[in-house]
């Protein structure tokens, strides 16, 4: 039998093909956490009010802000997924290399997360009209606001980066996991310690200065540059520790 | 924050539990085969019907002003007050002349109160005119009331007078509740544009009323406690 | 040219050695049974051939590179067997689908021959699949792929009669037709005899031996008869298996490189001989002790 040669570009294109068919499902629970998010939102993202004996007065203010954020939490955790066993093994059925396999996910995981920021995005249209045509008791005060397209433009890019970020910590995780069963212990048990014991101690600024860090970054520039630093660095740091890994022990 | 923490915890498990649920290497439990696909291609064009759909709703171009700082708002008062007092507030920018009364009346005294006993806090002032004209000319003065940067001058209900017999009676004619609802952008979207904090208040500033009497010169007013005299 | 070459390859699991220096080459083109006891090393060996495991030390080289991480290795070894990781969201036509987009040679008549020949439903799914038809399953994909080194791990496990011996067949007319190097590991050698040209037996972790099969089948010999008879006979030869057959009498399975003559004299002397199957032999030298189970029960 002659021997074929293929290219590791040919293969990373056939693998993440194989990857879109086969983890379509990643898609419907997107959608489903979306659907779940708008109905949540429905209640309004923050709300206040005040009255008297005479008026009440509240103010509901929409927004998709909740479905942006469960968006969020989605490709963490279908980050975490695809690094997990049956994932891994199902690149060594065909043809690869643990490069290649890792690639091809990641690959798949940047189209995810794409598909995930705008729709994530364009959501707020759907809360908006269904807040326009069905909540008819309220009033709507400032009309109906459209971002400028540069800015929503603006805006999907930053959600589509603040998702390729989200996954790409999942992913690092999910290696580490991978690696070691202590880490299916232990780092859970940072971020949950780090949440809890909050202000306290000095773990409690990692969210402060998570938010500084990132999430009051005005400059677009400076925040892509961020966050393809930092997830850049989870990849490449969890294409290192795969390569190592064996498979169907 | 604990609160919020337990919260955010539950939201992941549910989370966990959807991606898990649907199983992107197994087969959906929730779908079957390849409706999955359509359920996907069906999801996206609903997303971009809503945006076509969004489009087509006719937009007023109504713009928000920015909040109303408290400074601001204390500095109106002031300025409402003392032209009240001086009767100038036709003149002063921001005071609204939203009704005018004017009654028959040649008694000598007049009670004044609110008609179904609850308190209302709308300040009299009363001028004397320089004849026995035999009528009392009422106008009711406030401000613009604001939640946040949503004019909710209208929600806030307002006053009638009503003449019976002796007394002139206040009151207010209804009990107003409204919802009012607001778009905001999203954070992504704020982060990186000007306009970012203009959406951020949560104060509501109640204008201040004011009822304007311009009564018969020999006219006595009695009962009303909150009465500003000129 | 050999195809696959191992130097005193060692494979330690968290302190277990599952390979303790296996060494062996594989000829291309050539049908290899891979024969072994459970536990023996037979499918660790196979997956550091298939990359899937890194050895501990030694040296392996398939298509003259190592086979782990390697691409080239990947894109023409395929390596089946019943714990092939199947995505399950797709249907099994969607499998060979892709598969067909992985290997160049891919052969997709065969494959929808194949498919269709063993009643399998397009929109079925891989763990809808009884042991036997995934089995069947993986076969196909081993088959149709076409690859230069094909390694097929315990394949028929599950199957039944009837489709074991088509899949025999298949891959026997298939080899024919695309002559490539074929790894079949088995348990029983008398399953795969037919098919086999060479036989490379993996004992504990060791190679035990590698030898073509026809001659394998004359390695060894069987005597029985008298003690006092047989064991002078045997004394300078490599016993593969004794056991005792009533009073005083013997049987022994020892190597044949006995002269015609020679044998003549021992039936002469009242010594059965006879050949041993090549399955028995197989089993002979895999036994841990030369008894066998008997030994357990013959403790004085």
């Amino acid at each position: 039998m002659s021997l074929t040669e293929v290219s590791f570009a040919s293969v990373v294109k056939s693998q993440f093909r194989y990857k879109v068919k086969a983890y379509l499902g990643v898609f419907v629970s997107l959608m489903i956490l979306q659907l779940i998010a708008i109905i949540f939102s429905f209640n309004g993202v923050s709300s206040f009010g005040s009255g008297s004996d005479s008026f009440s007065v509240t103010v509901s203010r929409y927004s998709a802000n909740m479905v942006i954020t469960f968006t969020f939490l989605w490709a963490f955790i279908t980050a975490i997924l695809l690094t997990t066993r049956a994932y891994r093994y199902d690149d060594f059925s065909f043809v690869t290399n643990r490069l290649s396999g890792s690639l091809s996910t990641v690959l798949f995981l940047l189209f995810a997360c794409a598909a995930a920021g705008i729709s994530a995005m364009l959501s707020s249209f759907l809360l908006k009209n269904i807040i326009y045509f069905f909540f008819t008791d309220i009033t709507l005060a400032g009309g109906l606001p459209q971002a400028a397209p540069g800015e929503f433009i603006i805006g999907t890019i930053a959600t589509i980066l603040y998702v390729i970020l989200f996954s790409s910590a999942g992913y690092f995780i999910g290696t580490l996991v991978q690696l070691h069963r202590f880490f299916a212990v232990s780092v859970p048990g940072v971020i949950f310690g780090s949440l809890f014991i909050g202000d306290q101690s000095g773990l409690g600024n990692v969210i402060v200065w998570i938010n500084e860090f990132l999430f009051s970054e005005t400059s677009f520039f400076i925040f892509i540059s961020k966050i393809i630093i930092f997830s850049g660095i989870f990849f490449v740091s969890s294409f290192y520790l795969l390569n190592r890994l064996e498979v169907r022990q | 924050m604990m609160m919020s923490i337990i919260l955010l915890a539950i939201i992941a498990i549910v989370i966990a539990g959807v991606v898990k649920g649907s199983g992107a290497r197994k087969q959906s439990q929730w779908f079957s085969g390849s409706s999955t696909k359509w359920f996907i291609a069906g999801y996206a064009l609903f997303l971009l019907a809503s945006v076509l759909i969004y489009q087509l709703i006719p937009k007023t171009d109504e713009v928000l002003k920015p909040e109303i700082t408290q400074e601001e708002m204390n500095q109106f008062y002031n300025d409402f007050h003392n032209a009240a007092i001086k009767g100038e507030l036709d003149s002063l920018e921001g005071s609204i002349k939203t009704a005018e009364w004017v009654f028959d009346y040649d008694q000598p005294k007049l009670h004044l109160r609110t008609k179904y006993s609850n308190h209302i806090s709308v300040s009299v002032v009363t001028e004397r005119k320089s004849t026995n004209d035999g009528t009392i000319e009422a106008y009711y003065y406030t401000g613009v009331s604001t939640a946040g940067n949503i004019d909710i001058s209208n929600a806030v209900s307002r006053v009638d007078l009503e003449l019976d017999g002796s007394t002139l009676e206040l009151m207010r004619p209804e009990v107003v509740e409204r919802h009012f609802a607001q778009f905001i952008q999203e954070f992504t979207i704020t982060q990186f544009s000007e306009q970012k904090r203009l959406n951020n208040g949560h104060h509501t500033h109640i204008a201040p009323e004011v009822l304007y009497l311009k009564i018969p010169e020999e006219l006595e007013i009695v009962d009303y406690a909150n009465v500003l005299w000129e | 040219m050999s195809v696959i070459e191992c130097k005193d390859v060692t494979k330690v699991y968290r302190n277990i050695a599952a390979l303790k220096g296996v060494s062996f080459a594989i000829e291309e083109n050539k049908i290899t049974g891979v024969i072994g006891r459970n536990g023996a090393g037979k499918s660790t060996m196979l997956k550091i051939l298939a990359g899937f495991l890194k050895e501990t030390s030694g040296e392996v080289h398939v298509l003259s590179e190592r086979p782990f991480n390697n691409l080239k290795v990947s894109a023409n070894l395929i390596y089946v067997d019943d714990q092939m990781s199947l995505p399950t969201s797709l249907t099994l036509s969607d499998i060979l689908e892709c598969a067909g987009d992985f290997y160049r040679n891919w052969d997709k008549e065969l494959a929808n021959r194949l498919f269709d020949y063993f009643s399998f439903h397009p929109k079925q799914r891989h763990n809808n699949l009884s042991k036997g038809m995934k089995s069947t399953f993986n076969m196909i994909i081993g088959l149709a792929a076409r690859c230069a080194v094909t390694i097929f791990d315990e394949p028929t496990i599950g199957m039944d009669e009837a489709v074991r011996k088509d899949f025999y067949r298949a891959l026997l007319k298939d080899y024919i037709a695309y002559p490539r190097t074929i790894l079949l590991s088995s348990h029983h050698l008398h399953e795969v005899e037919d098919l086999l040209e060479d036989v490379f037996i993996i004992k504990e972790g060791k190679t035990l031996l590698h030898v073509p099969l026809t001659d394998f089948k004359e390695m060894a010999i069987g005597l029985s008869g008298d003690l006092s008879i047989v064991n002078p006979l045997i004394s300078d030869k490599e016993v593969y298996h004794l056991e005792e057959n009533g009073i005083k009498r013997t049987y022994v399975v020892v190597e044949n490189n006995f002269t015609e003559a020679e044998l003549h004299e021992a039936k002469v002397k009242g010594v059965d001989v006879s050949p041993v199957s090549s399955s028995d032999l197989y089993v002979f030298l895999t036994n841990k002790t030369k008894g066998g189970i008997e030994d357990v029960f013959n403790r004085g």
